[in-house]
């Protein structure tokens, strides 16, 4: 008599189900890009949060032990006290100048929360993607605290990305610099329109500049207001390189985005009224 | 329990894998991470899971993960995994390679794929980061192989220890969960 093993027979058929529906997954979501807003999103999102939150706390006290252990390796070598205390001392002096940091840039955000024309929340960064094929960053803002999708993110030096996903307690943000991201732009001295598109790297590119414009480099780029999520004069970032065009053909002009990205602590959402986040259906 | 147990096993490795850019970028970051712990999760666990279970538990950490991440094709990363799942578990059932060793082996065999197949995806759907050719595509591969090599050899017995007596074949064939 034989006996039939749980999951051997319908294995395969389970396996190209799954198999069709990601691959029906991968087809809608490669036309509609991102920017959809799911249930299962949003609890994956709460479901994490906890972790991520935590992982600051235990990551920092974790590196504090391994800096201690680095820290008495190094005076048992030396075997001179004085030399110890000098590197306690510096890394003192180093933690205070952190924290220093930290609390001019915290107060910086809250300065800019100040004075802007608008209502706006301010939040932490508490992880990133890891991958340059989806740059983007979770927020210790959500629904609950007034985050809403497509809402502009910023910082005291720049424009961030847009709100893409959102869970009660945290929040999922686009940066600029990632593929489908896109901003409508302006370049500060010739006042030429374009558009900001990311490439999935560290900088983007602002595409649709005629080439009889003059594009200098180190020229600021702003937000034009014209796509319906950033507000029209925030800083985009800097020219950094210009592939001269002609008059059949537009600038390729690499930006160095004006938000260090890469070291992004505190931001702000910006609290903008429906009416500003209709978005422009091109840039979906 | 043991669903309980992988569920919280696949929230936390999702929420560490989101964290690590914080703490090691240079290692968590680039155009592919060079360290995938939720592939390393999801080895483990087809090792010791039935074909069925396997697959299931590779699709829902590749799609969590997806999810997370934020990655714009939706169901790439699911699809890697689902299929990675799937012979993982089945290889095991017919030559019972769940030891120290092989499932080294295997851990890097399944980096590979996991590489390989997400770009492949990537460059069927023109979702392809720019510039990205067949040395760079190498390099990624055999870093992320490394470095999952690595935190491999050091997981595998942690994970041992929460996943205890948690065998498919240990367990006479017979589902337990």
């Amino acid at each position: 008599m034989s006996t039939v093993e749980p999951g051997k027979n319908r294995a395969p058929i389970v396996l190209v189900v799954l198999l069709i529906l990601q691959l029906l997954s991968m087809s809608w979501y490669g036309r509609t890009r991102d920017g959809q807003q799911n249930l299962i999103k949003s609890w994956l999102l709460t479901a994490v949060y906890p972790v991520q939150k935590a992982g600051g706390g235990v990551g920092s006290f974790l590196s504090g032990i391994w800096q201690g252990y680095i820290d008495l390796r190094g005076a048992k070598e030396t075997s001179v006290k004085l030399q110890a205390e000098n590197d306690q001392l510096r890394q003192e002096l180093f933690k205070v100048k952190e924290e220093l940091a930290a609390s001019r840039r915290a107060a910086n955000v809250l300065e800019l929360q100040k004075t802007l024309p608008y209502k706006s929340v301010a939040a932490q960064v508490i992880a990133r993607s890891g991958s340059d094929f989806f740059n983007k960053i979770i927020i210790d803002k959500g629904r609950l605290a007034g985050v809403k999708l497509h809402q502009a993110v910023i910082t005291p030096a720049g424009i961030v990305g847009r709100v893409v996903g959102l869970g009660p307690l945290s929040a999922q943000v686009q940066l600029i610099t990632d593929n489908y991201a896109g901003v409508g732009a302006q370049l500060s001295e010739s006042r030429a329109y374009g558009e900001i598109k990311g490439v999935g790297k560290a900088f983007c590119e602002m595409r649709n500049v005629s080439g009889l414009e003059t594009v200098k480099e180190g020229e600021a780029i702003v937000t034009t207001g014209l796509d319906g999520i950033y507000p029209r004069g925030l800083l985009v970032g800097y020219v950094q390189e210009v592939g001269l065009g002609s008059g059949a053909r537009s600038h390729r002009i690499v930006v160095r985005p004006a938000a260090g990205l890469d070291g992004l602590e505190q931001v702000l959402v910006l609290e903008l009224s429906d009416q500003d986040l209709q978005i422009d259906e091109t840039l979906k | 329990m043991q669903v309980v147990k992988i569920v919280i096993a696949i929230i936390l490795f999702l929420a560490l894998q989101s964290l690590l850019p914080n703490y090691i970028p240079r290692f968590a970051s680039g155009v592919l991470p060079k360290i995938d712990i939720t592939l390393i999760l999801t080895v483990y666990l087809s090792l010791k899971r039935n074909p069925l279970q396997g697959t299931i538990v590779g699709a829902t950490t590749g799609y969590s993960q997806d999810l997370i991440s934020g990655v714009s094709l939706l169901g790439a990363g699911s699809f890697t995994k689902t299929i990675i799942g799937f012979t993982v578990s089945t290889i095991n059932v017919r030559f019972a390679i769940d030891n120290k060793l092989t499932r080294l082996f295997i851990l890097v065999g399944a980096s590979i794929v996991n590489v390989l197949l997400f770009l492949g995806l990537h460059y069927v759907f023109n979702s392809v980061p720019q510039d990205l050719h067949a040395p760079e595509i190498v390099k990624l591969t055999a870093w992320q192989a490394a470095g999952n090599l690595i935190i491999g050899f050091f997981l595998f017995p942690i994970l041992d220890r929460i996943f205890v007596q948690d065998s498919y074949l240990a367990n006479g064939r017979s589902s337990n969960w």
